[in-house]
């Protein structure tokens, strides 16, 4: 207790004010608390102040309300409310005010509540912006609007506007609402599908905007951002300077600088990336007219991207049957190169895809899933009845014919019997999981002819109506921690 | 505005549905938890720290809390605890009154944050204020300016604006609770 009328005393005496204790007076206290809550009390002050608690329970009382309206005060929420709001909200319960933040514990991950805000439904606790996704896929916690999250380990989020986040160990960043978030520290990367087209991720450099994307951004120690896009379109902002940013590219840039175009590569795999899916891209895989639709030899150049096979041809609407979608359909016509009935039992045609984009620095897709699906139709026909879909997953093009047959062997396949009711397209699907080694992906589609159906009697069509149409492969890529550091 | 859960204490205090149903506490207290810890240290030691803090070791202790029982009280404990230990290890903080005196406030404190009405009716009182009052809390607590720089915008002496910022926020306090009077 001592020391404490010692510093008051010293402190008036050097302030030539009483020379003895006394009361301070009501405004003396209120500008020794103002101080104190802006962090300006000199040390004889706060003693002084620090006397007045310890005497006075009237000013215990003024530090405790005056300090907790400060602290409320500074809260975000009270600013972002309105008077409409308040009136339309007088006559119901008298506490609509809530806040929160996250749930339950993520595994991995740490989660900082942040202010209060305004939660449309007092029972819930607050207005959920975000969740945080466990390794299996499913939510596990939910995160308020304004609430800070710390990543400890990897983690991923999936914001309510439908934007994926994946962030590294030690990323810090704030939510500030479903389409819009703050990167405070560390390295992210995100994934906006269509409907979230217009998501922001602030920093204290700037703000990145996507235009449907898939990009990382990093905030390093001394705040400068790297926004790396791969896929898609962004806008950098710093304030006095913007730019638009197509395809991949890497940039720099810190507040109110220009944004400067780094020598590396935009680089995926040194960015945390959340799960993503998205169409592969088949080369005429709705098959319209007027477009060059080249058959040749199963076995294609590398990177070729066409279809190859046995005879074939895009068709209008023919035999009763029009186009699941579009303009044109694959007709499939015989189990050979040439228009001719043969020998062999299913007429083929394939593409080799590249999936080069989504291999990992491990070399392979190991954990990328896809599911591929077309459209079959056909008329009424004694011989043939059957299409098949296969899909191989492979670790190169196949160098010659014999590793081809190789290939073929690991194939996975679906088969369906369809009707013969030229109204009617049948849907056949398949689904699975790409190796380690997976670099391209072999789609084979084919009308089947039964056994003994096999034709020798001339210039008739082998398949009698056997049409394909709307070929999609989807590719489901996992979250990942980032492989690589960056350049 | 303290909140008891309702019902008995049913659940195994071990098993994961009590732990969820405390860390929900949790959600639902989190802003009064945030505001006690602001409170009770204005300046100096990050709140979010702490409040994460809070939360790994509400987390942890768990097991120890019956529901039905006061989860704000008992947190905000926690809470206080954290801060002094917080306060103990950062060793100086100049702005930061003693520990003696936070053990002092602490209750009080406690008390006020369990009655704390929140902000629907502030930002109402907000909505009435006009003049010189309004504008000083505007910037003070909307803009971030600190006292000094508001006495230099305004021309005011900083003494000046402490006092009236402060009876600024005791016109807010009285508005408030005639609001809560209010039928």
């Amino acid at each position: 207790m001592l020391k404490y009328y010692l510093n008051v005393l010293l402190y008036r005496v050097f302030n030539r004010t009483n020379s003895a204790i006394l009361k301070p007076s009501k405004q003396q206290i209120e500008q020794l608390i103002g101080k104190y809550l802006d962090g300006d009390l000199a040390p004889g002050e706060k003693a002084e102040l620090e006397v007045a608690i310890r005497s006075s329970e009237s000013v215990q009382d003024l530090v405790v309300a005056e300090t907790l309206l400060h602290a409320t005060l500074r809260d975000r929420g009270v600013w972002d409310w309105d008077d409409s709001q308040v009136a339309g909200r007088r006559s119901s319960r008298p506490s609509l005010w809530t806040v929160a933040a996250l749930a339950l514990t993520a595994v991995l991950a740490v989660v900082i509540l942040l202010p209060s805000l305004l939660d449309s439904d007092p029972t819930t606790g607050g207005t959920p912006v975000a969740r945080v996704i466990q390794p299996s896929g499913t939510s596990s916690s939910l995160l308020v609007r304004d609430a800070f999250f710390t990543s400890e380990g990897f983690s991923e989020l999936e914001m309510e506007g439908g934007a994926l986040l994946a962030l590294a160990d030690k990323a810090k960043i704030q939510l500030i609402n479903p389409d819009r978030i703050r990167l405070i520290s560390g390295d992210l990367g995100v994934n906006v599908p269509d409907q979230a087209t217009g998501f922001t991720v602030e920093t204290t450099s700037g703000e990145i905007v996507d235009f449907g994307t898939r990009f990382g951004v990093s905030v390093n120690p001394q705040g400068e951002t790297q926004a790396h896009l791969f896929k898609g379109k962004i806008e950098v902002n710093t304030g006095d300077n913007s730019q638009t940013i197509l395809g991949t590219a890497a940039v720099s840039f810190s507040k109110n600088s220009d944004i400067q175009h780094l020598e590396s590569p935009a680089n995926q795999n040194a960015f945390p990336m959340p799960r993503y899916e998205e169409h592969v891209r088949v080369v005429r895989g709705d098959f319209e007219p007027g477009s060059e639709f080249r058959v040749s030899t199963i076995i294609q150049p590398k990177g070729s991207n066409i279809w190859a096979g046995d005879a074939c041809e895009i068709v209008g609407p023919t035999m009763g049957v029009s186009p699941y979608r579009g303009d044109g359909m694959l007709r499939l016509i015989s189990a050979s190169s040439n228009r001719l009935p043969s020998e062999q039992i299913s007429c083929n045609v394939v593409q080799w895809i590249d999936l080069g984009e989504y291999v990992g620095p491990t070399g392979g897709l190991e954990g990328v899933r896809y599911e591929a699906q077309i459209f079959v139709n056909r008329v009424a026909d004694t011989r043939t009845r059957g299409f098949g879909l296969r899909v191989c997953s492979c670790p190169r093009y196949p160098e010659n014919t014999a590793e081809f047959r190789a290939i073929e062997q690991e194939a996975k396949e679906a088969v369906r019997i369809t009707d013969d009711d030229p109204e009617t397209w049948e849907k056949i699907e398949l689904s699975g999981e790409f190796g380690p080694t997976t670099r391209v992906l072999l789609l084979d589609i084919s009308a089947r002819e039964q056994l003994d159906s096999n034709l020798q009697d001339g210039n008739v069509f082998e398949f009698g109506g056997h049409f394909v149409d709307a070929v999609e492969i989807k590719v489901m890529v996992p979250a990942r921690p980032a492989q690589q550091t960056k350049e | 505005m303290a909140d008891f859960t309702p019902g008995p204490d049913l659940l195994p205090r071990d098993s994961k549905e009590h732990l969820e149903a405390v860390q929900g506490l949790f959600v639902k207290h989190s802003r009064e938890l945030r505001l006690f810890i602001r409170s009770l240290v204005p300046r100096g030691i990050d709140a979010d720290d702490i409040l994460q803090e809070v939360f790994l070791i509400v987390t942890r202790k768990a097991s120890s809390f019956e529901l039905g029982t006061n989860f704000l009280g008992w947190s905000m404990r926690i809470a206080r605890f954290t801060v002094l230990k917080e306060i103990r290890d950062a060793k100086k903080l100049p702005d930061c009154l003693e520990e003696e005196i936070l053990e002092i406030l602490a209750p009080k404190l406690e008390a006020a944050v369990e009655r704390d009405p929140g902000l629907e009716a502030l930002a109402t009182c907000m909505g009435r204020m006009d003049g010189r009052m309004k504008e000083f809390i505007k910037m003070r607590y909307e803009e971030g300016m600190k006292s000094r720089q508001i006495a230099e915008a305004s021309g005011w002496t900083p003494n000046a604006v402490y006092v009236a910022l402060s009876r600024a926020r005791r016109t807010l306090r009285e508005c408030v609770e005639r609001q809560l009077a209010k039928p």
